[in-house]
Order: structure tokens, then sequence, then C-alpha cells
């Protein structure tokens, strides 16, 4: 299992993770049952068939970053055998990732390229044509005087203190974005009577919110991280 | 920044949030005040992560989700 840098965002794909889900998740190999991995690491969903496994940040944990070679090998071990053989895809994958083989290429094979494992940094959100952010990207975007390069001039005005609590703001703020967008109804009572186009229109605002504030926090870490070097 | 740019950026803002309140009340529940709600709620997370009163831009005991009503009897 790997971990992550103080503050620095983490996938969590682990059974019993706040994560949604319509059936039972799979915690994600490579990542493990305990749960954290730094995100650029982290495969992509869906990792495996029947995939319902999500990613959510964990701002609260703290590690080396260094990646744990032998995690999914362990991973794997630690599941049901049933189990195990279903993620890993075959009796004979499992038979190959539990004999140390790696296990990338045991998952890759000789899959087409478009049917590889991908991280999420490698990634792009289906659809829209931007870049899931990274720490790397939002943050050198903004460096580059792309977006959020505004908010990145203001920030060498505060200090440590103020950085940290914005980033508590911002993940407050992301955690009430996604109860309206789980429990719409909570906020429109008469959700069901409204257009599709006005009930698609606010889910995608709420979205772009938690999206930004997401960016945002991104920014914000890696400033404080370069300003600590 | 100076104390008066500083005043300066304040009234910049609270001009734009009064803008957005008006467009806002104007389309509540209707699909086209969404982007006003949006922008409020975009001033109002960083407004709170930054510490800026909300009283000083005009979004002090302000509904914003009163923006998504179709009746909307007093948001502000």
């Amino acid at each position: 299992m790997a971990s992550g840098a103080r503050g620095m965002p983490i996938a969590n794909g682990s059974a019993g993770s706040a994560t949604t889900s319509l059936r039972k998740p799979h915690p994600m190999p490579h990542i493990g049952p305990k749960g954290p991995t730094p995100k650029a690491q982290a495969p992509k969903p869906p990792f495996h068939p029947f995939c319902r496994c999500v990613l959510t940040p964990r701002w609260d944990l703290e590690g080396d970053g260094k990646p744990k070679h032998d995690a999914e090998r362990r991973f794997f071990e630690a599941l049901p055998a049933g189990e195990a053989r279903k993620v890993a895809g075959s009796a004979d994958r499992l038979r190959r990732i539990l004999a140390d083989e790696d296990w990338e290429k045991v998952v890759n094979g000789n899959a087409d390229p478009l049917y590889r494992l991908q991280r999420v940094r490698d990634v792009y959100r289906v659809g829209t044509g931007v870049t899931l952010p990274t720490v790397t990207n939002a943050y050198e975007t903004a460096k580059r005087g792309g977006k959020h390069s505004g908010m990145l001039r203001q920030l060498d005005r505060l200090g440590s203190r103020q950085l940290e609590k914005a980033i508590r703001s911002h993940q407050a703020t992301i955690d009430i974005h996604r109860q309206k967008i789980s429990n719409p109804r909570s906020i429109v009572e008469d959700w069901d009577a409204r257009s599709a186009e006005y009930q698609s229109g606010l889910l995608k605002k709420w979205q772009a919110e938690i999206d930004n504030l997401t960016e945002q926090i991104l920014v914000i870490e890696g400033y404080i991280n370069e300003r600590r070097k | 920044m100076s104390a008066e740019s500083n005043a300066g950026a304040m009234i910049c803002l609270a001009e734009v949030v009064e803008l957005l309140k008006e467009e806002g009340l104007a389309h509540a529940g209707k699909y086209e005040g969404l982007l006003a709600y949006q922008a409020l709620s975009r001033i109002k997370s960083s407004a709170d992560a930054y510490d800026v009163p909300l009283a000083e831009i005009g979004l002090d005991g302000f509904d914003l989700d009163a923006l998504l009503r179709t009746q909307v009897k007093s948001a502000a």
C-alpha cells in the first residue's frame, strides 16, 4: 500500500470508505484494503469487471509518499479466494500475481492499449476535454498564468494558518455540494417537477463548483509544498 | 496592496454581488438563474475560506438556496 505525503490528495477506493456505490465496492489493487494511495498513482476506475470503485480525496492522512511494491500481492492475499479471482479477472491471473509477477503486466496482458490500466494522472474527464485535476497540473497551470493564476498571486500574502484554513473550508464546501448532488430534493423541494434541463443544469453547477474547489485546494497545496522547499 | 485599493476591491466585489443577486432573484427557480446562483456560491465559499466578512460584500444573511426555489419570498 502506498501512502501520500501530508496534505497530498489521496485516492481511496476501499470498501467501507465514504464512497457512493450501488453494490459492494471492491477495494482496488494498488490501494489495498486499508485505503489510500497517492492520487497520481491510483488506477483509474473502472478497474475490474462490474467495478463501481470511486476515488475520494483524503486530506486527513499523512505518509511518506513512497509506494510499497508488494501492496498489490498482499491485497490479493487478503481477499477471499473467490473474490480475489474475480478482481484479478481469472484464476490464472490470480496465480501469477500471487507468484509475484508484475501485477500491472498481468492485468494488461496483451490488451489493446485502449483497454490497458490507466492512472488517474493520465486521464481526461470524458466529454469535457478537461484534465482531471492533479497536484501537478492544477498548480503548474496556475503558475503558467492559466486558471487560478490570480488566486495563486494572492497566496503570497497569506500565512500558513490561513492557507490551511482555506483548504479545510473548501473541503467542507465540497462535502456540502456532494450532499446536494446526492439528494437534490433536500434543496429543491419540487425537484421532480423541474425540467430535465434545469435538473441537469443545477447538478452540473454543483459538480463544477466541486471541481473548481478541488483545483483551488490543489493549487494551495502545490504552493505550500513549494514554499516549504 | 494598500488599504485604499483593498477597499476598492471590496467595492468591486460588492457591486458584482449586487448584480448577481438581482439577476438570481429575477430568475429564481429558472434555468436562467443558475449562473448567478453558481457565481454567488463561489464568491461565498471563497469569502468563507479567506475570512472576508459577508456583510462587507452584501452576502450576510442572504440565502443562496432560495434562488433555487420558484417562489422567493425574501431571499435577502
